[in-house]
């Protein structure tokens, strides 16, 4: 029996996309329970009132099924729930949402609709109260524009009077500007730390669990941007410090000389393969023009500086380098004084011993393996983050990605964990599809194994699942 | 019977489910708002109510008010020779409204339902928990105040399916809740709030602009009494500006006169900043309960903040609506309390109502990050119990330690939204020890179960042993133990309480001196007089003699109270 089926057992009802019947079984069982006095049993009824809705909402998904007991669908039921939803609609949501003429609603512009229906009006409101309807799209359009155009130092200005626009005061305008920021951001990200940040701290993107207003795409974007910033804050300040250096010299400099593109070619190289989204977001537009000259001179050099790092490495790379080569020198000379007292015995009629030779050998070669990192002992891993929202489109990525990608082979056991953990509290919302998922069964193992053992060398990886499990 | 008490920042009321309806309680003096406000009279009683409000300006040394902002603080509030706890001061307020319900209904009252701002943290839950302990009620439910409105709004509602918000402004904080109507089920979709944004606010915007204008000098800050006055002067031009396109605050401060003219124009831009604060947390709401504005059936006001115009005009221009107005701001939330008190007793007319509500913020524990470099990082917020779940909710997390060989694992609880834990709020430290063996297996189950009241446990497994440990969160004085309850209530009996039935005369002394303090040359001495002439009359302790008295001094107060140019106070 299927997660959902057993929701809708609980609520006593059969299963169905009737919102409202789903409600109303919700309303009759609640009235039976003592809130206060029987947690549990509420619990249960919640979970399973959420799990109910939840599939209710994924109507048009076709691959959401539920065993076989739901014939008794009409598509004319699917699409008054839809509506249903769609008024309760979430901004997260927006490839559910009906699309709306552009001015009014432009988050929804770069989704797509999911069926077609005639556009939602924009809600109504007493003429007294709100200013007259083309006002605020026109005070959108202004905003937006100012906001692309002014530099870094003007924007926080700009922000604020674009606030404090009178056009602007219906919640929902703000919605919509923010809407726009992010679709402006994400489109054009090119300098724009600035009117990012100020936006953020605004709109509450930095938030754990952020719902920012904008298009799927724009929202995944600032997620991503909002994890890295984390990340790169994360490091040691020196090195933070040469990455800013880095990214003002980009932009200042079209053609770096030797020394520059030495200096800081390979810190650009890092932060544009360890943190993208914020890279683009803090290397100003001239950076980012500048950036493929910087890249050509590091493509030239950079066999070079390999090479003479190799040289540098092999002498002198550590401390421990150069006792071991010392060390080595020095054992050289014993071997050496030892096979000239060997040859010297011989000559002199003494066998010698031959241990001494083999032995000195060793430790040299010990010695040079020994350099570099010392051996990973692998660490048990911690309690994970789930950043992001569970939402239905992150589990849908998170489906597809599980599905789709043959990386779960890769032995990163973090990464397998973490993944699993997003598609558990998928499930557990309800918003997995696959039931009896034969990658979910595996990978809950391995989250198991990754957070109980510590280490997952034992514990089986997922392999790619066979054609006939889809 | 149970009581419902709305337990404010500046006024509280008490409200009974009688009848199928819920009913007002009337204090001694008439009213249904009873000033939050506790003084010590010259005889060592203790007052509360109106007088207690007159007295902040004639006696401001032995007189408190706005406590519950210190709700689950350590901070005292000096009473002549005692001090008091914030939970001490808000029980005596209790005290007092228990004794009003009983002589209305006519029978003991040891059961209530208390509102406190949804976004109140745990320990401040528990202080008021422990203020209706102290005053001799079992604190039934603790509901929150934006839901408590609700509920008063919905009982009047027929529309079968609708979803609204309520905007609940009160004297000291500020909560928006979206809730969600379906067949006879109320469910809170999503709750924010602002613990430090309230009327009182506005208030001290315009004590700011007095000084700023009349060329006050700082020094008066320091004189007590007449900061007070002050105060309630910049409350009564508040007030008038509800009505009156202008107003004018004079005062005395060392014969000197200083005066203001404040327009409703003028106010509103004086108020900007705080009005911009009213947006942030129903921007958070709508979006939590992933809504448009434009999607919200209605709007209900709540808090008698919400009176003023110009927070109504704010309402009405983000909303793009007119709020609801058919329930007084002032009111709502304790009848709220009154149909919780209905609710809980399961009185059959409620049989097909049912309220569910969320917890406002989210609650987790401090972890350690392994960055993909490779580092650990601390200070990261891992949440256990998200924002606006539903309630009662319980959640598990399994967390493991950080070093090989860890003796003690210390779970750092926190409560808010940041990803990072130095931007929320420590509500304590739960430390489970941990038994020998490998890092790996000593993992340890963490269970922060959440109740209807709004109230945290915390429960700690090791998995290994499945040994359990329990949290009474520690580490943070705001709260009284169960000891400490057992001592401040001894002390609390010993304080004589100004007997009821003579409530109406102290407070019309009360007054009286508060009109006396505020009038100048003959006047002054004319109205002394006649203060002296009650009090002589009371002593006789004559009935009959001293309800003409005191008939005769409320005209006088009321002719020298009008006569400087004072509105009434609403109150009476």
């Amino acid at each position: 029996m299927s997660a959902v089926t057993a929701a809708f057992e609980r609520l006593g009802i059969a299963p169905t996309r009737d919102v409202k019947t789903i409600k109303r079984a919700y309303a009759v069982a609640l009235k039976a329970i003592d809130q206060a006095g029987e947690r549990e049993a509420f619990e249960r009824l919640r979970q399973a009132y959420e799990q109910a809705l939840a599939w209710a909402a994924r109507a048009d998904n076709a691959g959401d099924d539920l065993d076989s007991e739901e014939e008794d669908e009409d598509e004319e039921e699917d699409d008054e729930d839809q509506d249903d939803h769609d008024r309760q609609g979430d901004f997260d949501r927006p490839g559910h949402h009906v699309p709306a003429p552009p001015p009014v609603h432009p988050r929804r512009l770069d989704s797509p609709s999911s069926f077609a229906s005639p556009p939602v009006q924009p809600p109504a409101a007493p003429a007294t109260v709100a200013p007259s309807p083309d006002e605020a799209p026109q005070a959108l359009r202004h905003w937006t524009e100012q906001l692309r155009d002014a530099p870094p130092e003007a924007v926080a200005a700009v922000f604020e009077a674009a606030l404090a626009d009178p056009r602007l005061l219906h919640l929902d305008s703000h919605a919509q500007l923010e809407a726009r920021i992010a679709g402006l951001l994400h489109g054009d990200p090119a300098g724009r730390a600035v009117l990012f940040d100020t936006a953020a701290h605004r709109f509450h993107w930095t938030d754990r669990n952020a719902r920012p207003i904008a298009g799927t795409d724009a929202a995944h974007w600032i997620s991503r941007v909002v994890n890295q910033g984390l990340q790169w804050h994360a490091q040691a300040p020196s090195a933070t410090a040469l990455q800013q250096q880095a990214l003002a010299t980009v932009a200042s400099v079209a053609a770096p000389q030797q020394e520059q593109a030495r200096r800081f070619a390979e810190v650009l190289a890092d932060m544009a393969s360890d943190f993208p989204d914020w890279f683009a977001l803090h290397l100003a537009p001239q950076g980012h023009a500048h950036l493929p000259a910087w890249q050509a001179v590091r493509a030239r050099l950079a066999p070079r500086w390999a090479r003479q790092a190799e040289r540098k490495q092999r002498y002198f790379g550590t401390r421990r380098k150069t006792v071991n080569t010392l060390l080595g020198g020095f054992f050289v000379l014993l071997l050496a004084s030892a096979v000239f007292s060997g040859v010297m015995s011989r000559l002199l009629g003494n066998p010698a011993p031959p241990t001494v030779a083999a032995g000195n050998s060793n430790s040299n070669t010990a010695g040079k393996v020994g350099v570099g990192a010392p051996p990973a002992t692998p660490e048990p891993v911690l309690a994970y983050e789930f950043t992001g929202a569970v939402t239905l489109d992150s589990c849908e990525s998170a489906e597809e990605f599980v599905h789709e990608s043959n990386w779960l082979q890769v032995g990163d056991s973090d990464a397998v964990a973490l993944l699993a953990t997003r598609a558990m509290r998928c499930q557990d919302k309800g918003l997995w599809s696959r039931k009896d998922d034969p990658l979910m069964t595996c990978l809950r193992a391995e989250r198991a194994a990754a957070l109980g053992a510590g280490r997952p060398e034992e514990a089986q990886r997922c392999l790619r699942p066979e054609a006939g499990s889809r | 019977m149970i009581i419902g008490i709305d337990l404010g920042t500046t006024h509280s009321l008490a409200a009974v489910w009688k009848d199928g309806r819920p009913h007002l309680v009337v204090n001694a003096l008439g009213a249904c708002l009873t000033p939050s406000c506790v003084s010590i009279d010259e005889d060592g009683s203790v007052l509360v109510g109106q007088a207690a409000r007159d007295r902040l300006q004639t006696h401001p040394a032995v007189t408190a008010s706005l406590f519950k902002r210190y709700m689950g603080s350590d901070k005292s509030f000096q009473l002549g020779a005692r001090s008091f706890r914030a939970e001490e001061l808000s029980s005596l307020v209790l005290r007092s409204l228990k004794a009003d319900a009983e002589a209305m209904l006519g029978e003991p009252v040891t059961e209530a339902v208390i509102t406190v701002p949804a976004y109140f943290s745990d320990s401040q839950r528990k202080a008021t928990r422990i203020a209706g302990q102290l005053a001799g009620l079992q604190v039934e439910r603790l509901v929150n105040e934006p839901t408590a409105a609700a509920l008063a709004y919905g009982l009047h509602q027929d529309e079968d399916a609708t979803q609204f918000l309520v905007f609940d402004l009160g004297g000291g904080t500020f909560d928006v809740s979206i809730l969600e109507m379906f067949e006879g089920v109320m469910e809170v979709r999503a709750t924010a709030g602002d613990n430090f944004l309230g009327g009182e606010d506005f208030v001290n915007e315009i004590v700011q602009l007095f000084f700023a204008e009349t060329g006050l000098p700082e020094a008066a800050r320091a004189d007590g009494g007449f900061m007070q006055q002050l105060v309630a002067r910049a409350e009564r031009a508040k007030r008038a500006l509800s009505d009156s396109e202008s107003a004018t605050l004079t005062l005395h401060w060392q014969d000197r006169e200083h005066t203001l003219a404040l327009t409703q124009e003028r106010f509103r831009v004086i108020s900007e900043p705080l009005l911009a604060r009213l947006r942030g947390p129903v921007e958070r709401a709508l979006r939590d309960a992933s809504i448009r504005a434009g999607d919200i059936d209605n709007v209900v006001l709540a808090g008698g903040a919400t009176r003023s115009p110009v927070v109504r005009q704010m309402v009405t221009r983000m909303f793009g609506r007119f709020p609801a107005m058919d329930i007084n701001p002032d009111e709502v939330v304790a009848l709220g309390a009154a149909v919780m008190a209905g609710l809980k007793a399961r009185d059959v007319a409620l049989k097909e109502v049912v309220m569910t509500d969320v917890c406002p913020y989210t609650l987790g524990v401090e972890t350690v990050h392994r960055m993909p470099g490779g580092g650990e990082v601390d200070g990261y917020f891992s949440p256990i119990i998200e924002r606006n779940t539903v309630v009662p909710a319980s959640r598990v997390k399994r967390y493991v330690p950080v070093r090989e060989g860890q003796r003690v694992l210390a779970l750092e609880i926190f409560q808010g939204e940041a990803r990072l834990v130095r931007d929320n709020i420590k509500l304590g430290v739960l430390e489970v020890p941990l038994p020998t063996g490998p890092r790996a297996e000593a993992s340890v189950e963490v269970r922060f179960t959440y109740d209807v009241n709004g109230l945290l446990e915390v429960e700690a497994t090791v998995v290994a042993t499945r040994e359990v440990h329990r949290l009474v969160i520690q580490g943070n004085s705001g709260v009284l133990s169960e000891l400490e309850i057992a001592a401040r209530l001894g002390q609390l009996a010993e304080l004589k309480i100004h007997p009821r039935d003579k409530a109406g005369h102290r407070a019309l002394v009360a007054q009286a001196e508060r009109v006396f303090q505020q009038l100048r040359g003959d006047a002054r001495e004319r109205l002394g007089d006649e203060i002296s002439r009650f009090e002589l009359t009371l002593e006789s302790q004559d009935e009959r003699q001293i309800r003409p008295a005191r008939e005769r001094l409320r005209k006088a107060v009321g002719f020298f109270e009008r006569d400087s140019h004072f509105d009434p106070d609403f109150v009476f």
